[in-house]
């Protein structure tokens, strides 16, 4: 990691040390940063926190972040348990990772939480939510390819259900909402909290300004605070900080 | 909106972006073919310039087409070369002593280890059509297919660039496990040799079909002009 990734490191630790453990945390983070994102905060709730949990992934088979884990020295990446529901689809050859569950496809996501709930049992794996403290989907804009979006809300709306029987597990998924608002707008309520990682360029222009200190009342009364993360890129940044930008 | 339409990324070639829907699919990989002299680096390293402008990190592997440093010290003249974007948003990485003697997994493991070091957005191979000599026919397809579909599975889009061999109008090994074709072609035009692009094949993208003229100048590095058919 650079000194970039470092002070996002530290700047997201702050953040989300901040959060109770039974929170449910939505990033707001552009597509281009998504896998970095995951890998920092994977790396602090595995290594710093010496937490255990679950990582979902839907974007890219499991085994890429366990490549990337293992290229940033992640030590306690043996506390890490991945549901992979992209794995057999993907073509990819797999390495044998011990904690890991793999789902028959990405398509009808919506009873992923039964599984959950019940343990996932793959014949390799099982996941026994009593003893996890935390559980993060890598992307979740990715289920959109093999979804309807009203799948995917009912999805997360009874994963989140789900995950809340075990209370003091943190939840967070992450979305890219300049590329998928409406989306974005769909899960936002479902969220106790939202984590904006902005590159600073966006900030400079005084765009994040208003929305740093939110606090702002939802349906169930919970408190839904905003607030923005700086993303250092000393090279400028995109306008929207999303790698969808205008031509040259 | 639709959301599940595709990301896409500025060329950083001027022009090139309005004839493919904005830029290249993001991630994907993409393959840049043409002959000597075509301009394969120029197009390659102004995609990791652009990239830098906004923020992108890039990855730029060289194989055995020519050292690094050589392969600088020509480029460096172009205008769009900011210095200090080498080693930050920039990383170069020779690959050439590695390949002499390296077996197909033992190249794709050492492009994941640098890519999973660096998390670049956009990546360059240049050139990877090397490697069809160094392996027999079938390791080559294996190796294409294993390569591509790894660099996709990665946050970034890759520009794989390709020698044509005389006669071929590209590598078509590599165009059947590549997102896009790019192609860039020298024709002779009234006693001289006049530089044309074309995009032969942008998955996702209603892109626009047909050559069209280009110009390499020093500032801009590969620009494309106004169409003349």
């Amino acid at each position: 990691m650079n000194q970039r990734d470092i002070e996002l490191m530290q700047a997201i630790m702050k953040e989300i040390g901040e959060i109770g453990a039974g929170e449910r945390v939505l990033f707001k983070v552009s597509y281009s940063r998504i896998v970095q994102t995951n890998l920092i905060i994977l790396k602090i709730l595995l290594d710093q926190w010496m937490k255990q949990g679950v990582f979902i992934t839907i974007d890219r088979p499991h085994n890429y972040m366990e490549h990337l884990l293992r290229m940033h020295r992640v030590k306690n990446r043996h506390r890490l348990t991945y549901i992979d529901a992209i794995c057999k689809y993907s073509g990819s050859e797999m390495q044998a990772v011990e904690n890991r569950a793999i789902t028959r496809t990405p398509f009808q996501i919506e009873h992923l939480p039964d599984e959950l709930i019940n343990g996932m049992k793959d014949g390799t794996s099982t996941v026994d939510m009593r003893s996890n403290d935390f559980i993060l989907i890598d992307n979740l804009a990715a289920m959109l390819n093999y979804n309807s979006m009203a799948s995917i809300v009912k999805f997360v709306d009874r994963y989140l259900k789900a995950i809340a029987l075990y209370d003091s597990v943190f939840t967070a998924l992450f979305i890219d909402s300049n590329n998928n608002p409406g989306l974005y707008e769909a899960i936002k309520p479902l969220c106790d909290v939202e984590l904006e990682i902005t590159p600073e360029m966006q900030v400079k222009k005084g765009g994040m300004e208003a929305d740093s200190e939110d606090v702002v009342k939802i349906n169930n009364e919970k408190k839904r605070i905003i607030r923005s993360i700086l993303m250092f890129t000393p090279g400028g940044s995109t306008e929207n900080g999303s790698p969808k930008t205008n031509t040259s | 909106m639709n959301e599940t339409s595709i990301i896409r990324i500025p060329t950083g070639i001027w022009g090139l972006d309005e004839m493919i829907e904005g830029g290249f699919p993001f991630p994907s990989v993409i393959l840049v073919a043409g002959s000597a002299g075509t301009g394969k680096t120029t197009f390659a390293q102004k995609y990791l310039f652009e990239g830098a402008k906004h923020g992108e990190q890039g990855l730029f592997i060289t194989t055995l087409s020519e050292p690094t440093q050589w392969m600088l010290r020509y480029s460096a003249r172009f205008g769009f070369v900011k210095r200090e974007y080498f080693g930050r948003e920039i990383i170069y990485v020779d690959m050439g002593s590695i390949l002499r003697d390296a077996k197909s997994e033992d190249i794709i493991s050492f492009i994941d280890d640098k890519i999973a070091e660096v998390m670049p957005q956009r990546i360059v191979i240049d050139p990877v059509t090397i490697m069809q000599n160094m392996l027999r026919e079938k390791d080559y397809r294996m190796f294409l297919f294993d390569l591509t579909n790894h660099l996709k599975n990665w946050e970034a889009t890759t520009l794989l660039t390709g020698e044509v061999k005389p006669g071929e109008l590209y590598p078509s090994d590599v165009s059947y496990a590549v997102d896009g074709v790019v192609l860039l072609m020298l024709r002779e035009e009234d006693g001289a040799r006049r530089k044309y692009i074309e995009v032969l094949k942008m998955r996702g993208t209603n892109h626009q079909t047909g050559i069209q003229p280009i110009n390499i100048d020093s500032e801009n590095g590969i620009m494309v002009l106004k169409s003349r058919f």
